[in-house]
């Protein structure tokens, strides 16, 4: 429980938002009935300087005490199903002008038509609507809040403790939750009457909700929502209320005093020195309640029912109420909830408040009064004998009591007054003399009338209860009758079984008795034959049911073994899948750092086509070199040939030219003849001719073939320096060249080819890599959907 | 099975790490452990060949039959802390304590839970104050409720060992201040705990699982909100292992705890409070700041929220 001394909160709508600033706010959670005297007694001590502030503290002890009792059995008795532990909040604060309660529970979200004049829509809906009308004419105002999407239900009772601001007229407002964003949650609220659509709410302080739903109310009048003679119905309704209220709020606090004036609950110096010492040393109390409970105290909770039940029968008779609960206890005497407000140690067996609550069928608290429920042993039967007897002593007919005939006179005045206000609604023109003849017989009958239906009802009454106890009165006498006809027997029996005399051997009757026990022996023989023979079918048909579920349990076994290999084999999958993802995304990493390290694609693109642009040019200069290469080499090979020739040519001449001097020689030598000798001459001089002119040709041929191996290097070598100078330089330095250009070349062509199978390797191990994701997601998104008993794998659903 | 003697615990410092400041390992008792049971202190294995100390078990996780099988055939178990109960003497009497508290219908519940308070006094001193060690709410949760599941566990340590650690602390802290505040019936506790356990994890969402993997191993990883309804959902519908009927207050409340934070729920407030200690991201402050439960502690336990050890968490 906690204190809250200063409200900071404006967005929540706990009772804190609806208290002053110097308020205090107790709350608790309850998680079973079994504690709630306790509780509720620690609450009230925390609050007896409020209470005893006001005129009539008791009373208000007494109306706050029911309204929360009844908040937390209704609650449990409502709860919402599905719960493994039921929890009801309850919030109670006071400052100096109010005192408000709430409680919290969980009902279902489908739970409707639960206000005051509303259809339920179920039995919950409907207990909730009684329990609602039950603490609205406890307290002065009602607020309920209720969640429908979750069923969060919220019941807040309000109670002016200042005499003067006392609002006679009771309101029930109702906020629905899910209608509000959750920024005006706890700043808005609507009245039943009004449709949450139609009306916006407005932000506004929740202190001032009740101006706000008097508000609500005078905005619909005005739109036309209320007609004027529903207005002029509600206002004499309302009259009427507060009267019968205002007489009952009388009667309560009549009760209240005499129940209080024979004992005190917190003024006692012991008891509240107690209380404080407990509430300083919670733990000690505990301590010492648990030993011995601490009876007659603010905290004494009777626990033990037998005790709480005999209470009840004792109390009833000393009770301060009336006639009329004594009796309404009696008829619902199961439902009867008992609440021991505290008091000294004399006041044990002193006035306790009964309550009368719907039916609770949750905890021990709620204890059958009066009767013993059933029936079994010969002590409980004459119990309920001898009380049946007392209850017969009852009249027929019951005269009213003097407290009784003050109230139906009050209330005749009541409704006389009312007659009289609808005359002269009605006869207004009429003369006053008249009019009162007429008034005066009208309450004469008006007045026998209603006390015959009074006395009419306490007959029918009356009648009905001589006819139950009557009916009680003869099932007993008959249960009573039987009961002494099985004695009889009994007692019959016993005398006939002590009068049987021994049988003994002797004459025909043994005979007799030998031939009946002979029959006895054969059909106890035979029974045990066909004993036997059941029992062996019996077995044969155990054995053959063991037979066969030893056979399924073995097939089930044996199925079971396959779906743990199964789902080993998946696990295994599963775990290969994970490992085999773990690479994959390592791959992906290093992938992309790769990407992320070398140049960008475009610029790949750029330097490719530029490498193929460079490519096709030196292809396209090769293919010119080339080209002038065979042509040179053509004439080359040409002049070459020619040259040969010449060579040739010469050496045959100088060969002939040699045979020629021989033959000379030879011919000087012979002394030949001179003409011979001059025809010798002749050749030897053409001949030399011949050579010179040969020697002449070879070297204008070899003039020509350097002229032009020379042109052919300048060609190739672009005109260097001294190219020219012989024709094998020229050639070299072009095949120099040549093979230089065809090197770079070939390197150009590698590079671009290396780029290239390094770009499409990339592309082919990133394809490989989306393909082999899809294809592993794919796959364990398959085993997570496959048997029940797998291991289900965070990455394997997932997959898409 | 190895057993080392009690009286033979003697220290043996690590002359292999290159941090220049000897650990001290202290060896265990292998009886003691038991599969599925949540480690409390990180337990090494030895290699006497080479005289090293082997990570086998990290703290917070639960105590795998391999790891155990590993540990026999080792034979010498070490950690650098010693036991839980060394760590924290008054731990083992206060989960009894709680224990019988939580059991006893005859106390009314404010007088459970000032007994409850009273008794675990000191660890609001280490959960809930700055340089403090809020595993110790993970193992006196655990000792109590016996929960989250080891199956529960395996399945969300598949997802992020990280966010499994702040998951468990969240779970705990939250269970530990509703255990002060309410001290409802112990399935209560336990489905609270086991429901944000697995809600603060908040990875289960399955689009592009590797993506999100990436990002929470590179960029760090920020919940949702949305994540962690998602994550709630499959807990609700019974799809992660070790869970199954969830109490419906729970259900509601954290459907939804956005909204009943806004209404003013203790149960929706306790959980944003206990993300909020445990360093979690997007916690409502200025809700917080003003909710009944923060004065609640304030007041009975004299919290702050500005003393709870957020940075030093975080």
């Amino acid at each position: 429980m906690i204190e809250a001394n200063q409200i900071v909160r404006q967005s929540k709508f706990g009772i804190e938002e609806l208290l002053r600033a110097n308020a205090r706010v107790l709350y608790e959670y309850f998680f079973s009935t079994r504690h709630v005297g306790r509780v509720l007694d620690f609450l009230f001590y925390e609050a007896k300087d409020a209470l005893a502030a006001v005129d009539d503290g008791e009373v208000l002890e007494y109306r706050v005490r029911q309204i929360l009792e009844t908040s937390i059995f209704n609650g449990f008795a409502n709860y919402r199903t599905g719960e493994k532990s039921k929890c009801i909040e309850i919030e109670y604060g006071w400052d100096d002008v109010r005192m408000i309660t709430s409680a919290v529970f969980w009902v279902e979200q489908t739970c409707a038509g639960f206000m005051p004049g509303e259809k339920p829509n179920d039995g919950v809906a409907g207990r909730i609507q009684k329990f609602i009308e039950n603490i609205s004419t406890l307290a002065d105002e009602v607020v309920v809040r209720f969640d429908p999407r979750s069923g969060r239900f919220q019941i807040v009772g309000i109670i002016n403790t200042a005499g003067n601001d006392v609002a006679t007229k009771k309101a029930i407002d109702y906020v629905d939750v899910s209608a509000l964003s959750p920024s005006e949650d706890g700043n808005s609220t609507h009245s039943t009457q009004t449709a949450a659509s139609t009306v916006q709410p407005e932000a506004l302080s929740a202190a001032d909700i009740k101006d706000f739903t008097e508000d609500e109310k005078k905005f619909e009048r005005e739109r036309g929502r209320l007609t004027h003679v529903k207005e002029a119905e509600e206002e004499k309704q309302a009259v009427i209320e507060a009267r019968v209220h205002e007489l009952e709020e009388r009667k309560r606090k009549k009760a209240m005093l005499d129940r209080r004036s024979t004992g005190s609950t917190v003024e006692d110096p012991e008891i509240i020195s107690r209380e404080r010492r407990s509430h300083e040393n919670l733990a000690d109390l505990e301590f010492r309640d648990r030993e011995k409970p601490s009876k007659g105290t603010a905290f004494s909770f009777v626990e033990h029912l037998e005790k709480q039940a005999n209470d009840q029968i004792e109390t009833k008779k000393r009770t301060a109420l009336g006639e009329r609960d004594r009796q309404l206890i009696a008829d619902t005497s199961s439902d009867v909830i008992r609440v021991r407000g505290g008091g000294s140690e004399s006041e044990q067996d002193g006035p306790e408040v009964v309550l009368k609550t719907e039916r609770l069928s949750t905890d021990e608290e709620a204890v059958s009064v009066g009767a013993i429920d059933r029936i079994n042993t010969r002590d409980d039967f004459l119990t309920v004998k001898n009380l049946s007897i007392d209850l017969s002593k009852a009249p027929v007919e019951s005269p009213l009591s003097e407290k009784e005939n003050e109230d139906v006179e009050e209330v005749l005045q009541l409704l006389l007054k009312a007659v009289r206000a609808e005359l002269v609604v009605v006869l207004g023109d009429m003369p006053e003399d008249r009019f009162e003849e007429i008034f005066r017989t009208i309450s004469i009958r008006l007045r026998e009338t209603f006390l015959q239906g009074i006395h009419h009802i306490t007959r029918v009454r009356n009648i009905q209860l001589v006819t139950k106890i009557r009916h009680y009165k003869e099932q007993l006498s008959l249960m009573s009758g039987n009961l002494e006809s099985v004695k009889a027997q009994l007692e019959e029996a016993k005398a006939t079984v002590k009068e049987t005399p021994v049988a003994t051997d002797s004459g025909p009757t043994n005979q007799t008795g030998q031939a009946m026990s002979k029959g006895l022996l054969q059909d106890v023989v035979r029974e045990k034959a066909a004993l036997n023979e059941k029992v062996r079918q019996i077995d044969d048909h155990l054995r053959k049911r063991e037979f066969d579920f030893r056979t399924l349990e073995a097939s089930m076994v044996e199925q079971i073994r396959l779906k743990d290999e199964g789902v080993k084999q998946k696990q295994f999958a599963v775990e290969k899948m994970k490992e085999m993802m773990t690479t994959m995304m390592e791959n992906l990493e290093r992938y992309k750092k790769l990407v992320a390290t070398s140049v960008s694609e475009a610029e790949m693109k750029m330097k490719f086509a530029a490498s193929e642009k460079l490519l096709a040019s030196a292809k396209e200069s090769n293919e010119k070199l080339t080209k002038r290469t065979d042509e040179l080499q053509k004439k080359w090979s040409e002049e070459f040939t020619a040259r040969s020739q010449a060579q040739e040519e010469l050496s045959r001449t100088k060969r002939h030219f040699e045979e020629f001097q021989r033959r000379t020689s030879e011919a000087s030598l012979k002394s030949v003849d001179t003409r011979e000798l001059a025809e010798v001459t002749t050749a030897r001089d053409r001949a030399i001719k011949q050579g010179e002119e040969l020697r002449r040709q070879n070297k204008e041929l070899q003039e020509k073939l350097n002229a032009l191996m020379g042109s052919g290097s300048k060609v190739a070598a672009g005109k260097q320096p001294g190219a020219a100078k012989a024709g094998e330089t020229t050639d070299a330095e072009s095949r120099h060249k040549l093979e230089h250009a065809a090197k770079l070349n070939k390197a150009l062509q590698e590079e671009l080819s290396r780029q290239k199978k390094r770009f499409d390797d990339l592309k082919l191990e990133e394809t490989k890599l989306r393909v082999e994701v899809a294809k592993l997601q794919n796959q364990l998104k398959n085993a997570g959907k496959s048997p029940p008993g797998g291991t289900k794998s965070g990455f394997g659903k997932t997959s898409k | 099975m190895y057993t080392l003697a009690p009286n033979t615990m003697a220290k043996e410092s690590d002359k292999n790490n290159n941090s220049g400041t000897e650990l001290e390992y202290i060896p265990v008792d292998v009886s003691q452990l038991r599969v599925g049971t949540l480690v409390d202190r990180p337990l090494y294995a030895r290699m006497e060949s080479r005289n090293k100390f082997i990570l086998m078990a990290r703290s917070l996780h639960p105590l795998e039959q391999k790891t155990l099988d590993r540990f026999l055939r080792f034979g010498h178990v070490y950690s650098i802390f010693p036991a839980l109960d060394e760590r924290y003497g008054k731990l083992a009497m206060s989960v009894k304590r709680v224990e019988e508290l939580l059991f006893d219908g005859s106390l009314a519940p404010f007088e459970k839970t000032s007994l409850i308070r009273k008794d675990t006094e000191w660890l609001s001193d280490l959960v809930m104050k700055k340089n403090g060690d809020a595993d110790v709410a993970v193992f006196f949760l655990n000792k109590l409720l016996h929960v989250p599941h080891p199956q529960t566990i395996d399945y969300v340590v598949e997802h992020s060992v990280d966010l499994h650690e702040h998951s468990l602390r969240v779970a705990s802290v939250a269970t530990l201040l509703l255990l002060w505040t309410e001290a409802p019936k112990e399935e209560f506790l336990k489905d609270f705990l086991t429901s944000i356990y697995c809600e603060e994890l908040s990875v289960y969402r399955d689009d592009s699982p590797n993506l999100r993997l990436i990002a929470m191993a590179t960029a760090g990883y920020t919940a949702q909100d949305s994540d962690r309804a998602y994550s709630f959902e499959l807990a609700k519908k019974g799809e992660i292992p070790g869970i199954s009927n969830l109490d419906r207050r729970v259900v509601e409340t954290l459907s939804r705890r956005g909204k009943m934070i806004q209404y003013g729920d203790e149960l929706a407030e306790i959980v944003e409070l206990a993300r909020w200690i445990c360093g979690g991201t997007g916690v409502q402050f200025r809700v917080l700041w003003e909710s009944r439960l923060v004065r609640k502690l304030s007041r009975l336990m004299n919290f702050s929220l500005t003393d709870a050890p957020r940075k030093a968490a975080a």
